[in-house]
């Protein structure tokens, strides 16, 4: 099993793109269109978290024959 | 060197998580609970290693089988609970860590009803 530090760093990369977005864009007048970058933002990285935690229940499943 | 590498991405995690808390709370949530994921994933195959050797040490003493699978069942329920109600914890939800930590306190005290009739089935025929 490796150390999937990509995933860390492509979550972050979602935060801190989405932090500027919303930023400029409530800067321009568009708060709604900041609420909804904000929300496909969480969304894309809730489904890469989801998959890990997918891969950390199968892994415990396997490890203690849960 | 493993250790090297966790404590690597921990603190370059935690740095990201800080830097993510002020602007979006959301995203450093998600960020934390990834990186204590990754990290349990690396360090997998020594905790099988682990378990393997209690597997074989308990057929070498010749104990039953039940005991020990019951015993690394507890142990997973007790992680999975304890994780999941530091990461409530972490987002501020006192309440639904301490639901799920109880929950699991429930499961793992119903599994241990086998082992618990075990040791009463052998007071018994000790005393009588």
């Amino acid at each position: 099993m490796t150390l999937d530090v990509g995933l860390i760093f492509k979550l972050a990369g979602i935060g801190i793109l989405v932090a500027v977005l919303v930023l400029v864009l409530e800067r321009a007048d568009r708060r709604e269109y900041g609420q909804l970058v904000a929300l496909a933002g969480v969304t894309i990285a809730f489904l890469f978290v989801l998959q890990l935690l997918g891969n950390l229940f199968t892994a415990v499943r396997t490890l203690f024959n849960l | 060197m493993q250790i090297l590498q966790i404590v690597g991405v921990g603190l370059a995690a935690a740095v990201l998580v800080v830097v993510l808390r002020k602007e979006r709370p959301d995203m450093a949530l998600l960020l934390s609970l990834a990186a204590g994921v990754v990290i349990f994933l690396f360090i997998v195959p020594q905790v099988a290693q682990v378990a393997r050797l209690l597997e074989e040490l308990t057929v070498r003493a010749h104990v039953k089988l039940l005991f020990i699978t019951s015993i690394l069942k507890i142990i997973g329920i007790a992680y999975l609970s304890e994780f999941a109600g530091q990461v409530c914890r972490d987002a501020g939800q006192e309440a639904i860590a301490s639901k799920i930590e109880m929950a699991g306190k429930i499961i793992i005290l119903a599994l241990a009803i086998p082992i618990i009739s075990a040791v009463l089935d052998l007071f018994m025929k000790l005393v009588l």
